[in-house]
């Protein structure tokens, strides 16, 4: 069983974290709140790029962080998907070699199959040969979302993955979001502003206020 | 009949350095950059210090640590004093600070996201040094190169002190510049003059060049 | 705030420039520049304190380097008043191109060239067991420019060592250069004189270049014809020649003509 347990505090220059919630396998738990709400802080302290100053996360048996028990996985052994708002595709490599980065196989040949697979599935195949720049932003946060699917993660987390995005590259990217969140087997964790949005994408929601996140009853 | 030496034992004093300082200074640069602090400070001001130091002192450190007398001397039973090899260890270690800041300052500049989107997708940070940052920085990076190949051809004062005036060996560009002048020729300094001028000049125009670089 | 720094600095500057300016009139200081060559370093500098304790209003300053140097130095307008040189050539070269006082011209000094190791080491008993295996690195001046070089190539080329130690030379830029290489023992061997040998502790004589085998070492000395002070110039000169000066120079192991 692959939940996500989250409980954590923590302060960030004067802002202050205070969070607690779960998500189950196969849920879509959305994380709605006005910006500067500490919803992209809380991504952050998940794949472990922020230290809190006490509290517990854990993936199924997995346990990425303990304060009590001392424990602190570096980022790179989280095994923790995250679409940056940026996309932080990496601007040197093509579309392919981007995909095929995070692949863990040994086989060249395998991982670019797997690369593959993953760019069909998001409807990009027919630009793997390309450079990131020379895509439009839909296209580059479908390379992104790719990206983070090849790299098989326990968790995706997905940082305001609208908000660069106009009306119609909205549109485009509506089927393929649906499914690769009908696809992901394991907990999705999905951040906005948007309410719309939450509410079309996710399970259920909760709001943070100012640094504050509630488990509240569900919302679908 | 003129002597043609001196411009290959520049050329192979500075190309050697400056591949040497190249991966050396990538991997100290990388180094400086996940440290803070005072431990920080102190990496970067050691490594800076042969940059702002005159090459006489940077000759005297050298000539103290690998002369027969000194530790490493003494370790390896040989010297590397007066060989064409010492012309290599003090162009490099004169012109080494000058590719550490480049690097680290094109490092710096790498867009943070894109270092821990790589350590998401599980990267060693010897892999995000060559994959990400190197690629992303490279404009950066090669311009430094460019200027520390063109300092470490006109090095002359430690050179001098450690590797000594061995025409077809040791006998570099500015030295031969040096002797052929006191020594009354001014016909081969000149023409010296010119050649290290143009291959200076060539080098800070790619430099130049590659740190507008693709952006 | 700055901009009163950079004004600050900017007097000081002015000011300190012209303090270097100095005119020649009775009761003004007085400031002369001789040019020579390494070897004379230590008998120069004594030489000198005693003369501005006799000479209150009058500073010697010296630069030391090669003769050859220092002559290129003079033939591109340095301003010395007084050249003393380790060789007669680089003398002739200014000679010949108008830029001494010819008639203030003599020559000082004698001097030997000898054969040093670094002390501790074995000894080399001759120039002619340069050209042994066991000897690796062999420190001369550069003949070009170093009157000392000059001397050891005529002494390799008359005893015929030339090509035999040819490749085991290290030139330096001078004399002086030579006795801290074979100081330091990263050479076996070097050609000084016997007066630079004399001053250090860390080398040893084995060997003196046989008579004959190079042309003498005599050291000219004379006054510039562009020098702003030639009186002072002369006084000075006149003084190397004193009794109490020749002492000095006995005193480091000069000949004195």
């Amino acid at each position: 069983m692959n939940d996500l347990e989250v409980r954590f505090a923590e302060t960030v220059g004067t802002f202050h974290l205070d969070v607690s919630f779960h998500v189950g396998e196969g849920e879509v738990l959305g994380l709605l709140g006005r910006s500067g709400n500490g919803k992209s802080l809380t991504l952050r302290t998940i794949a472990g790029i922020i230290t809190p100053e006490e509290g517990s996360i854990r993936i199924g048996e997995h346990v990425l962080f303990d304060s009590q028990a001392g424990v602190n996985l570096p980022v790179r052994e989280r095994n923790v998907g995250l679409l940056f708002q940026s996309y932080a595709l990496f601007p040197a490599m093509t579309v392919l070699e981007n995909v095929m980065c995070g692949i863990k196989d040994r086989d060249k040949h395998a991982r670019k199959q797997q690369a593959v697979d993953k760019l069909s599935l998001m409807g990009i195949d027919a630009y793997r040969g390309r450079l990131p720049r020379e895509l439009s932003g839909g296209q580059q946060q479908r390379v992104a979302l790719a990206r983070m699917l090849a790299s098989q993660p326990d968790l995706l987390m997905l940082d305001e993955p609208f908000s660069a995005l106009d009306h119609e590259s909205k549109q485009e990217i509506d089927q393929h979001l649906n499914g690769l969140l009908r696809h992901f087997a394991g907990p999705v964790l999905f951040v906005s502003h948007d309410p719309e949005e939450v509410r079309r994408y996710c399970t259920r929601t909760l709001s943070i206020v100012e640094g504050r996140v509630h488990q509240e009853n569900s919302e679908r | 009949m003129f002597d043609v030496s001196p411009l290959w034992v520049s050329l192979r004093a500075s190309l050697l350095a400056t591949a040497i300082e190249f991966v050396a200074g990538l991997l100290c640069a990388h180094k400086a950059m996940g440290l803070t602090g005072k431990r920080a400070w102190l990496l970067d001001t050691i490594l800076t210090l042969p940059m702002v130091l005159p090459p006489t002192v940077t000759g005297f450190f050298l000539l103290v640590l690998f002369g027969r007398n000194g530790p490493i001397g003494k370790l390896t039973g040989t010297t590397v004093i007066f060989s064409w090899q010492a012309t290599v260890l003090s162009a490099t270690v004169v012109a080494f600070p000058l590719m550490y800041r480049a690097a680290k300052g094109a490092m710096k500049q790498v867009d943070p996201d894109h270092i821990w989107a790589a350590r998401t997708l599980g990267f060693s940070e010897r892999r995000i040094l060559w994959k990400i940052l190197v690629p992303e920085a490279w404009p950066g990076i090669a311009a430094g190169a460019a200027l520390a190949f063109a300092r470490s051809l006109g090095e002359f004062g430690a050179t001098m002190m450690v590797a000594g005036n061995i025409p077809g060996r040791t006998q570099t560009i500015p030295m031969a510049i040096y002797f052929s002048t006191v020594g009354g020729d001014m016909r081969t300094a000149w023409i010296w003059v010119g050649v290290i001028t143009l291959v200076s000049a060539a080098s800070l125009a790619l430099m130049s060049r590659l740190s507008k670089g693709d952006a | 705030m700055k901009k009163m720094v950079m004004v600050g600095v900017a007097i000081f500057l002015c000011m300190a420039l012209a303090a270097q300016g100095q005119t020649e009139s009775a009761g003004e200081p007085v400031e002369i520049l001789i040019s020579a060559a390494a070897s004379l370093t230590d008998c120069m500098n004594e030489l000198k304190s005693a003369y501005t304790a006799a000479h209150p209003l009058v500073t010697v300053k010296a630069n030391y380097g090669s003769s050859g140097a220092l002559q290129q130095q003079i033939e591109q307008g340095a301003p010395a008043d007084i050249f003393f040189s380790a060789g007669a050539k680089q003398m002739q070269a200014l000679k010949d191109k108008g830029l001494m006082d010819d008639a203030t011209i003599q020559d000082l000094l004698e001097n030997k060239l000898v054969l040093i190791v670094p002390k501790g080491t074995t000894p080399i008993a001759s120039l002619q067991d340069l050209a042994n295996a066991g000897v690796k690195r062999i420190a001369v001046g550069d003949p070009k420019s170093v009157p000392a070089g000059q001397y050891a190539d005529e002494a390799f080329r008359s005893l015929g060592l030339l090509d035999a130690v040819k490749d085991k030379l290290v030139y330096a830029k001078d004399v002086r250069e030579v006795l801290s290489w074979v100081e330091t023992g990263n050479v076996q061997a070097g050609l000084v004189y016997e007066t630079d040998a004399k001053i250090s502790p860390n080398v040893t004589i084995t060997a003196v270049a046989p008579e004959g085998s190079h042309k003498k070492v005599i050291y000219p000395v004379g006054v510039l014809k562009d020098s702003k002070h030639p009186d002072v110039a002369k006084d000075f000169l006149s003084f190397l020649f004193s009794e109490s000066s020749k002492e000095v120079f006995a005193k480091y192991g000069f000949t004195v003509i």
